[in-house]
């Protein structure tokens, strides 16, 4: 694991207006991802998971806190300086079919950032996009293609050809297996450890599936209500998962033995994540938790270090240790 | 550390007019559409060179020769005066075909323009133009028509203006919805992802949508706005004064001698409907040229 942090975000929060309400989509959220590293975010729909992505990479403007991206701070750059940091920091969608551009050929969507950035010249330009195909594991012959023509998998390696065509550092990974089937979720995933060790590049690698997450990522972190609970180096998260909510979600996790008698009863959480408008006083996650104590329906807990790397915020955690 | 450049074999960049010969292929794989497109040149160079190819005059009678069915002197027989049916035909062609097309043109432009105004402008313009479209779509534009269709003899022009200013609420709603749908998609996200300037992103992401939409919801513009005005002349008796002629006029007067003489409004409104299911069927062709994804717009 490199300790030379890329991304460095800070107290980062943003709302957005919902009719009259205002809803907190990223609420006080600080990480760092370091070079070449993996950072796994997981947690249930609307946590605010995309939201943060794409305030990683300058997509969005936080309402408060700072982002900084190789010692650039996004938030307060110019336009022309975050084009140029554009390079460096991608993206790859859900949904590859609605996210390229259906009307031009797969070429010519991996051409299209090479000409916005003014690289290469048009030969070479045709040469990188061949390069860029068989790095994803598709071939020069799928150029000419259109995006219709292609499966859902081939598609993402077009995504993630097309982000990769600028060199960046980091990409930010938008649950770009859930529209994939299970093999080719397998395929896509060994393609991009696979560049991560070769070309260095880190990852804000946005999932539900727990599994894919805890197989990519070197460091984990879970969402909850727009709150980043708890962060920390995936062994550690896995052998000791400090906050109760990290601890349901690894449990929901269908794990099935062979005998029934290995099979561990599925625990499963009470109720549902409360609505982002009217979002419960002190901890968020006091509505659900098992461990609900006094303190909790009043006190926001603050994110603390748990152990090694290892941050957690929980009422619970903090009066035990 | 210098970002590494992947080099490998260069790839071949479909041409544009290769784009456009696939287009082409999935609207001629539709018979109808293909058929309809063919119908519909035909009909075309009837409206415009009707006068010409006409077999008779306008001003031709043979009083001694009326009410005859369909010979091969009168294809599609002749009326009480002894006047060509056919020939008749092809002047109410080409006046329902210029009105047609020339209020379809006006609607497109008028409703495009609001629309995307509309979908690109701040939150107060938008809903100052929106109001006004409600206004437009709930008027009774057919009445409105009727009015000045009535008041002035049913003058070409006149009337491609009220039905074009009364039909373009559709347009705009269309435009408006499209614009916002691409503005907040994933497509413009990832185009803005890879540093693409506003321009780029309404040339390239937006206009192409928004284009093709338009294109294809026009045919169906145009089949409404016709049959309102065959349906204007049919029932208020308002329509061109002679040597102009409407579709609506020929059917209203076929309709006082169908019993016996069934040429008189069975052929000319066989003529209007296979113009209308001609559009139809091109702008269902235009759904699948122009989308290659195969979902449909409308």
């Amino acid at each position: 694991m490199s300790d030379r942090p890329f991304l460095q975000i800070q107290q980062i929060s943003k709302s957005f207006a919902l009719g009259k309400a205002r809803i907190d989509a990223v609420r006080a959220v600080s990480m760092t991802i370091a070079e070449g590293e993996t950072f796994g975010l997981v947690g249930e729909s609307g946590s605010g998971k995309s939201t943060l992505g794409r305030l990683a990479i300058g997509l969005m403007k936080p309402d408060a806190g700072s982002v900084r991206a190789s010692g650039v701070d996004l938030v307060t750059a110019s336009p022309a300086k975050l084009r140029e940091m554009r390079k460096s920091l991608q993206i790859v969608f859900q949904d590859a079919q609605s996210a390229l551009n259906g009307r031009v050929s797969v070429a010519s969507n991996i051409m299209e950032p090479l000409v916005i950035h003014n690289q290469g010249t048009p030969s070479e330009r045709l040469r990188r996009i061949g390069g860029l195909l068989e790095r994803v594991g598709l071939t020069a012959a799928h150029g000419p293609a259109m995006p219709d023509e292609l499966s859902g998998g081939q598609l993402q390696r077009v995504m993630i050809a097309r982000a990769l065509a600028l060199g960046p550092k980091l990409l930010v990974c938008d649950e770009i297996l859930s529209a994939l089937d299970l093999s080719v979720q397998a395929q896509v995933l060994s393609l991009l450890e696979d560049l991560r060790l070769t070309e260095h590049l880190a990852y804000l690698f946005i999932s539900h599936n727990l599994s894919a997450v805890s197989y990519l990522s070197q460091v984990i972190g879970v969402m909850y209500l727009g709150e980043l609970v708890e962060w920390a180096p995936t062994k550690s998260l896995l052998e000791k998962p400090g906050h109760p909510y990290t601890k349901a979600l690894f449990d929901s996790i269908l794990d099935v033995p062979e005998s029934k008698a290995a099979r561990k009863p599925l625990t499963i959480l009470p109720g549902d994540i409360p609505s982002v408008i009217d979002r419960p006083k002190g901890c968020p996650f006091h509505t659900r938790c098992p461990l609900t104590m006094d303190i909790c329906r009043t006190v926001p807990p603050q994110l603390v270090q748990v152990g090694e790397h290892h941050h957690a915020a929980c009422h619970a955690i903090h009066a035990a240790g | 550390m210098v970002s590494r450049v992947f080099e490998g074999p260069p790839v071949m960049v479909p041409s544009r007019s290769a784009i456009w010969l696939k287009g082409w292929r999935r609207f001629a794989a539709n018979r109808a559409a293909l058929l309809g497109l063919l119908w519909l040149i035909l009909f075309g160079v009837v409206a415009l060179w009707g006068r010409q190819l006409a077999p008779y005059s306008m001003q031709y009678a043979n009083l001694f020769a009326g009410n005859e069915g369909p010979s091969l002197l009168h294809p599609f027989g002749t009326d009480s005066l002894g006047q060509d049916m056919l020939t008749m035909v092809m002047y109410g062609l080409r006046y329902t075909l210029a009105v047609g097309f020339g209020a379809t043109v006006v609607a497109l432009v008028v409703g495009v323009f609001i629309g995307l105004t509309s979908g690109m402008a701040g939150r107060l313009l938008d809903e100052g133009l929106m109001r006004l479209t409600d206004f437009v779509y709930a008027f009774p534009g057919f009445l409105f028509a009727a009015f000045i269709v009535g008041a002035f003899h049913g003058q070409t022009e006149v009337v491609i203006l009220a039905f074009g200013l009364t039909q373009w609420a559709g347009f705009a709603r269309l435009t408006r919805g499209l614009v916002l749908t691409v503005r907040h998609s994933e497509l413009v996200e990832s185009g803005r992802a890879i540093g693409a300037s506003r321009a780029f992103i309404a040339l390239r992401y937006i206009l192409p949508q928004v284009v093709n939409s338009i294109i294809v919801y026009t045919a169906f513009v145009a089949v409404n706005i016709i049959t309102l005005q065959a349906e204007l002349s049919l029932f208020y008796g308002t329509g061109p004064a002679l040597p102009l002629i409407s579709f609506g006029q020929l059917i209203s007067q076929g309709t006082a001698d169908v019993l016996g003489y069934w040429w008189l409004l069975v052929l000319p409104v066989g003529t209007l409907i296979s113009l209308l299911v001609a559009l139809v069927v091109v702008g269902e062709g235009l759904q699948a040229a122009l989308n290659p994804k195969g979902n449909r717009i409308l």
